[in-house]
Order: C-alpha cells, then sequence, then structure tokens
C-alpha cells in the first residue's frame, strides 16, 4: 500500500483505519483517542492529565508509529536542561567562535513531541516551549528558529494552581482527563494490556503525516470558505457552554476546526456535513476544552442538555421516573419507564447506523438506566 | 430539602444544570437575590414549565420558606396564566428558562414579604399548603394535615401570592393559540421566536401589540397564502444565463457563445464540424421557477401607521408594516429567495429567513425619519460584494415619505439588479413614480397584495 498519496479521501480512510487500530488495541480509550486524533488533525497541542500507568505515553508511541512519524520525548523535571529539549550548542562551532545548536534529534526536529511532567519544568524551558506551543518556533539567541513539531503533546498527573503556568496550560487548549478502569474491568484490561504489549512490537504504520496534512489542509480550506454559515450552527452552543466553563477567545476560535475534524475521524465527508451533524460534533468536541477534573460533571450536563431532541426526551423520561421510583410514585415512574423504551426502539429504528454510533455510549448507558428501573418498577 | 416536585430528581447533573441556566437567565433579567436561593427552588421553576408537575406530599414541609414555595407553586399551576403557558413551554428549555425567571421573582417578592409581616408569617407557620385536587393523581392521595383550616390571614397570604403572580406573570391569554397559529402557518422555528418575544414581555400592554400585529400579520398572510399562487415564472421560459454548455438540442441555438458566432463569419468549415459534431459551446440557461427578490421595506414612525389613521398599533388595524412584511413572508413561504431589509434613515441588517423576518418586525421600533437614497444605495452595495444578487429583483416598499430622493441612485439601482419597482403605499412621490416602475397602494387589504404579487 502507498501511504505517500495525499488524495484527501484515501488520508481520511487511512486516518479511519488508524482510528480503528488504536480503539482496537487500548482498552476503553475511545475518548482519548478521538481527542489525540482531533489534536493532530488540527494542529492542536493536547495535554492528557491523569495518574501514572493510564497509557499516556503509549498513547502518543503509538500513534508515532502508526502515522510513521518521528517523535521526540522527554520527562522535564526542574533541573531539566534546556540542551536537552532544543539540542547541545556545537562545541566545534563554539571553538570557531560561533555559537550554534545541533538540531538533530531534538524537538526542532521530530513531528511528535511529548513532554511528560511539563508543569515540573524550570522556568528557561516553560519560556522556550510557549514559543514553541504558540509559534512552532524557537527564540534561539539572535535566530529565530522554525520548529518541525507538528503536535505538541504534554503530560502531567495535575492541573496547575501556579499562576505563572496558566499561560502554558491555555497553550494546550484540548485535554484529556485519563483515569484507572474500575475495578471490575481488571480483567479484561489485563488481557488487552498483554495484547498491547506485543502489538506494539509490531505494529505498521497505517497512515502518514502527509494524510495528515492533506486532511488539515482541506477542513481549513472548508471553514475559510464557510466560517459564516459554521459560525451561526457552532457559536450560539459554545456561547452557551462558557457560561458554564470559561474558555479562552484563542479556543473559541479553534472550536469550528475541532468540529469539523471531530466527523472527518468519524466517517463523515466534508460535502456531507450539514448544521445538525456541526451541532453533534461541537457538543461533543467542547468535552476536550475543560479545565479541571471537577468541571467533567458541568460537561456531562451541558452535553445531555444539548444532545438531538428525542434522546434528550428519552433521558428526560428516565430522569423523571428515577425522581418517582424514590417518592413512591410507582404507577406514574412504570408509565415513563414503558414511554421512554417505546422512543428508544423508535429512534433506533429511525436513526441512521452513523448517528447511533456517535451516540453509542449516551444509548448504551440510557438501555442500562433503564432495564435497571423497568427492574424495579417490576418488583414493587 | 425545598423542593416540592415529586418528579424531578434533584440530585442529577442535568437537573443541577437546568438549575444553573435558570441563575444565568435570571442574572440576565437583574433579578436580584438570584444566587441566595436553594438549587432545588430554581430546579422547579424549570421543571413546572418543562414538565408536567407532580407535587409531593406537603406534610414533610418544614421551614417557612419551603412552605411558601410550595404555595407559590400550587397556585401558579393551578392558575389560567399557567394552563396557558405551560402548553407552550412544555418540552421547551428556553421558554421554561424564562418562565422560571418570572416565577423565581414571585417568590423573592413574597418571601421579602413574608419576612416583614408578622401576619403573613404567622400564616405561613400555622397552615401546611393545601394541594389542589386538579394537580395530579399522585398528589390526591397526599392530602397534607392541617390542609383544612383557612383563617383569615392565611387567606391574606394567598391573596397576596395571586397578585404577585399576576404583576410578575401577566396576562398570557390567547398566547398558545396565536403559537400554534404561528407554527402552522410560518413553522415550528417562527412560532419559538414568537413565543420568545411573547413570554419575554415585560407589560401587559407591550404583549397586547405584539398580539395585534401577529393577528393582523397571520390574518393577512393566510389568507393570500391561500388564495394565491404566485409567480409562475417557470412559463416565462427564459431563465438566467449561467455558465456555458455543449449544445444539445437546436432550440439552444440563440445561445451559441460569441466565439462560435465568429466561427460563423469566419471559418463556416469548422463551425459546421462542430455542428456535426455535437461540440458547440451556448450559454447555458438556468430558469428560475422561484421568485429571487431583494425587499426594502421602509419602517420609519408613518409605516406603522394605518392608511388612513394616524394612530400607531391601533388594536384590530393593520398598519402600513405588518402589511409590507405579509408580503415578504408569503414570498419567502412559497419557497423563494428573498432577502430583506428594512431602513429607516439608516438601512438595517440584511435578513435571509423568515423567522428573523418576523422577529425583526415585532421588535421594530417605529422612529426615524426615511432615507430611501441611503436604502437603495445600500442595495446597490450588497449587490457589489455580493454579485449573486444582481439576479434578484428589488422592490422597494415604502409610503414615500422622504422630502429628497436622488434620481441617479434609482437608476444606478434599476442598472445593477435584474429590475427594479417600488410600492408606493397609501401616498405619492414624484421622484420615484418618475424613474421607477412605481405601484400605488390605496387600501391595505388582500386584494392590493395579490395586485403587488403579481406586479413584482
Amino acid at each position: 500500500m502507498s501511504i505517500m498519496s495525499t488524495n484527501p479521501q484515501e488520508a481520511i480512510s487511512r486516518i479511519r483505519d488508524v482510528y480503528y487500530k488504536l480503539n482496537e488495541i487500548f482498552f476503553k480509550f475511545n475518548n482519548e483517542i478521538t481527542g489525540i486524533l482531533i489534536s493532530t488533525l488540527s494542529r492542536e497541542n493536547y495535554l492528557l492529565i491523569g495518574p501514572p500507568g493510564t497509557a499516556k505515553t503509549t498513547l502518543v508511541y503509538a500513534l508515532s508509529r502508526l502515522l510513521n512519524a518521528k517523535w521526540f520525548y522527554r520527562q522535564l523535571t526542574k533541573f531539566t536542561d534546556l540542551e536537552e529539549v532544543i539540542g547541545p550548542i556545537n562545541i566545534a562551532k563554539l571553538l570557531e567562535g560561533k555559537v550554534e545548536r545541533i538540531y538533530a534529534n531534538s524537538i526542532v526536529d521530530c513531528e511528535f513531541a511529548l513532554l511528560d511532567e511539563i508543569f515540573n519544568a524550570s522556568s528557561a524551558i516553560l519560556n522556550t516551549l510557549l514559543s514553541i506551543l504558540n509559534e512552532r518556533v524557537i527564540y534561539d539567541g539572535d535566530k529565530i528558529v522554525p520548529v518541525k513539531t507538528w503536535t505538541v503533546f504534554g503530560s502531567s498527573n495535575r492541573v496547575p494552581d501556579e499562576e505563572e503556568l496558566q499561560a502554558l496550560y491555555d497553550r494546550f487548549p484540548l485535554r484529556v482527563f485519563t483515569e484507572y478502569v474500575d475495578p471490575d474491568d481488571t480483567e479484561p484490561l489485563m488481557i488487552k494490556g498483554w495484547e498491547l504489549r506485543k502489538e506494539l512490537e509490531k505494529i505498521e504504520p497505517l497512515a502518514s503525516m502527509e494524510d495528515i496534512y492533506s486532511i488539515n489542509k482541506i477542513t481549513i480550506s472548508y471553514l475559510d470558505n464557510n466560517i459564516k454559515d459554521v459560525s451561526k450552527i457552532v457559536s450560539p452552543i459554545v456561547a452557551n457552554y462558557v457560561e458554564h466553563v470559561p474558555v479562552s477567545n484563542r479556543t473559541r476560535v479553534k472550536v469550528p476546526l475541532y468540529a469539523l475534524t471531530y466527523l472527518v475521524i468519524h466517517g463523515f465527508t466534508l460535502e456531507n456535513i450539514n448544521s445538525t451533524l456541526l451541532r453533534v460534533a461541537t457538543v461533543k468536541i467542547l468535552k476536550y476544552l475543560i479545565h479541571n477534573r471537577e468541571q467533567i460533571n458541568d460537561y456531562l450536563a451541558f452535553a445531555s442538555a444539548h444532545l438531538p431532541e428525542d434522546l434528550l426526551r428519552i433521558t428526560e423520561l428516565t430522569n423523571e421516573a428515577k425522581a418517582l421510583i424514590s417518592n413512591y410514585a410507582i404507577s406514574e415512574a412504570k408509565e415513563r419507564v414503558k414511554d421512554a423504551y417505546k422512543m428508544l426502539q423508535e429512534l433506533k429504528e429511525r436513526w441512521s447506523k452513523l448517528m447511533i454510533k456517535l451516540f453509542e455510549s449516551e444509548i448504551n448507558e440510557l438501555e442500562s438506566l433503564l432495564n435497571k428501573l423497568k427492574d424495579i418498577v417490576e418488583e414493587r | 430539602m425545598p423542593g416540592v416536585l415529586a418528579n424531578v430528581d434533584y440530585g442529577d447533573l442535568l437537573t443541577i444544570f437546568r438549575a444553573r441556566e435558570v441563575i444565568i437567565e435570571a442574572r440576565k433579567r437583574f433579578v436580584t437575590k438570584i444566587d441566595k436561593l436553594d438549587p432545588e427552588i430554581l430546579a422547579d421553576s424549570f421543571y413546572i414549565h418543562y414538565r408536567t408537575p407532580i407535587l409531593k406530599n406537603p406534610s414533610s414541609l418544614e421551614s417557612i420558606k419551603e412552605k411558601l414555595w410550595y404555595m407559590i407553586v400550587s397556585t401558579y399551576i393551578n392558575s389560567p396564566e399557567y394552563r396557558e403557558v405551560s402548553k407552550v413551554t412544555k418540552l421547551n428549555s428556553k421558554l421554561s428558562r424564562i418562565m422560571a425567571t418570572k416565577v423565581i421573582r414571585v417568590y423573592i417578592n413574597m418571601l421579602t414579604k413574608v419576612e416583614r409581616n408578622e401576619i403573613l408569617k404567622d400564616a405561613l407557620e400555622s397552615n401546611i399548603p393545601k394541594p389542589r385536587s386538579d394537580v395530579s393523581s399522585n398528589e390526591k392521595d397526599s392530602q397534607g394535615p392541617g390542609s383544612s383550616s383557612s383563617p383569615l390571614e392565611f387567606k391574606l397570604l394567598e391573596q397576596e401570592v395571586r397578585t404577585q403572580l399576576s404583576i410578575n406573570i401577566g396576562n398570557l391569554k390567547g398566547i398558545d393559540e396565536m403559537v400554534s397559529r404561528v407554527k402552522s402557518l410560518l413553522g415550528a422555528s417562527v412560532g419559538h421566536e414568537v413565543a420568545e418575544l411573547l413570554l419575554n414581555a415585560e407589560e401587559d400592554s407591550e404583549r397586547v401589540k405584539l398580539m395585534n400585529m401577529l393577528r393582523s400579520l397571520i390574518k393577512l398572510v393566510s389568507s393570500i397564502k391561500r388564495e394565491y399562487e404566485i409567480f409562475e415564472e417557470a412559463s416565462e421560459g427564459k431563465g438566467v444565463p449561467e455558465g456555458v454548455k455543449k449544445m444539445r438540442s437546436i432550440d439552444e441555438f440563440r445561445d451559441t457563445t460569441p466565439s462560435e458566432q465568429a466561427l460563423i463569419k469566419y471559418s463556416k468549415a469548422l463551425f459546421a464540424y462542430k455542428l456535426g459534431t455535437s461540440n458547440l459551446t451556448v450559454r447555458e440557461r438556468r430558469l428560475d421557477t422561484k421568485p429571487k427578490l431583494y425587499l426594502l421595506i421602509d419602517k420609519s414612525g408613518s409605516m406603522f401607521y394605518t392608511v388612513s389613521n394616524r394612530v400607531p398599533h391601533e388594536v384590530g388595524s393593520l398598519s402600513k408594516i405588518v402589511w409590507a412584511t405579509s408580503i415578504a413572508l408569503v414570498l419567502a413561504l412559497k419557497g423563494g429567495k428573498i432577502v430583506v431589509r428594512y431602513f429607516d434613515r439608516q438601512a438595517h441588517e440584511l435578513i435571509k429567513d423568515k423567522r428573523t423576518i418576523v422577529k425583526t418586525l415585532l421588535t421594530l421600533t417605529p422612529l426615524g425619519g426615511t432615507s430611501i437614497t441611503t436604502a437603495v444605495r445600500t442595495a446597490i452595495q450588497d449587490a457589489k460584494e455580493n454579485p449573486k444578487l444582481r439576479t434578484y429583483r428589488l422592490i422597494l416598499i415604502t409610503d414615500g415619505e422622504d422630502d429628497y430622493v436622488n434620481p441617479e441612485t434609482l437608476i444606478e439601482a434599476k442598472k445593477t439588479y435584474r429590475d427594479f419597482k417600488a410600492i408606493l403605499v397609501g401616498n405619492d412621490n414624484q421622484v420615484i413614480e418618475k424613474y421607477i416602475s412605481t405601484l400605488k397602494i390605496r387600501n391595505l387589504d388582500i386584494k392590493e397584495a395579490k395586485e403587488v404579487l403579481k406586479t413584482i
């Protein structure tokens, strides 16, 4: 298979293969995988926040391998030297009186960079990082050196409180909070974990950075031509979201791009994009724009309130049933559960497969809750 | 917990979110003390509108605040206003939020009154509110103890709650019917927009004015729509030139491109070869089956009068602006490509959909002079920025009350647009009549509207 071709449709298809592959080899990691692909396709920095041992580094490594991308990895501490990130001073040149660096194999020379424990870095490194993250250049002495890095991934086990780190934190507009899997899932995790170890040894590229560049180009071009129409659909949702979760101006501007890439990852072509899909995608990607773990609940509530009308109606009926059961109004609860079931069935018949796929987790969750409620009302 | 609804899960994330949304809405409306309210009360205020409320057993109520809230909710959901408004707000979060803030206002006002008035306080303390029999089946089985006692103080309290509801909720009679009619005629999105405007009205007088405008608009639009089929433009068969294509039939011969016509003169053999091999290029014509119109509608103060009367927003009367808007709406309903700009001394925002046309009509302020020249100049500028508009017909609807109209601007507009016509409503204007094709309207009725639609 030639992966050098940059036909956008073929590129999208290959990126879909990467998406499927990552979901296949990682256990319950869809949220993190979708986020990493959105960030890569939209050339945005991505921060993975979570306790150690939640496959943050492995995910970036696997993506690099699948895209045949050169990656740079450093664990940062307050003692990490600037040379370790942007390359050492060339001693031979220094003897000639010239100050030059050897950029080979440094962050400057790699397509992906993963900076582990990024918020532990010293202020010298942080300053250099700001320009890399924002402008993709480094100011090295009197030179401005362009950086090849396409996407910078950061990982940390904490959200920084320090005032001086807030600027750096905002340079990672897309964030995901990883966590340990449920105790009940330990067995499948164990099996998947061993399989992952084997997979990583033999993993082969399924796409290339050219594919990423190509998709990035067509989505940006689409927005250049349609931003007025797109923003009419996207902006009211974002406006409502920022009333609950603050989002910087810089990030708000990028939301249409994230939404489009989300749709591309999920198999929609730019020609088929309509207002409903854009609304769905916007709500979905807003989960990556939260500041801390506590805001996950704010996002989840927001996403529920912005579900497509049919699904929202079923959610409301389920909530009503829950409340009625608590208040011993069983006959009323029974009615709600019955109506919710009926509506869910109708929705499954009416919706397209792709739409059902987009809301798979919500539908499954509702179905499971409804089953529990059904058992309760029938018992009483 | 002060929540009084049995069918609301107060711990659910979505419920908490709804309560926060009520706070945000209330802040926008400058509702004081909103941050001090319990989230359960905020959630109740939303869900009594969004769902069919089922009240909890009142015997569990303890604090004065809980009893007062229960009493307000119970009184409100049994009021004729609630019966009217709940049909509109059901399953509509935006409208439910608007009404929630109004009920919250009642609660905050009543709380202050009860805190200041010992008699009202005693009335609440000594009585457990009595649930109304028609609220829900669940609640019928849960009559609280003490509900039978109804001393004078309690009646005073009830009266006070009703007064507050009447002040803050207002008279909502006819809203459901109006919204339903708008929805069936102009679509659900216009219906929601209208419902929002009607519920947002702070005073009854403002709501009456809006209802009056809407009534006239609906009556006129539905009558014209029913009786008249506009624009059989397809039958014109001319179409608009758009691009080039290979000639497929001899009928298209008249549309051969200039380069092909040159061949007839200079290389007959090549022309014949191209004709024989079906390689002649012709201008492609696309049939315009739907009207494409750019309407400039005068919104100066005088347009809010009827033709014969100079009383704005007179009940039962039809103002010039409503009449003009109904023309735009009928055209939009027929699937035409319609853009509208209202203007007074300046041209206002360009509108492309019927929802915004109705919203703008209902929120227009009847003020400002008239500058037809500025409006027409803006339309010319629009066509320069968006050349697609050049295939539109420009229609100016005005009562012509403008002292100076620049003839050169009118001539330029005539050249810029496919056609330029004026509808003069109840008045004359010599410059307009001299330079552009003008239709004069003397009565704002269906007959004249049909005449206008035929002409444009």
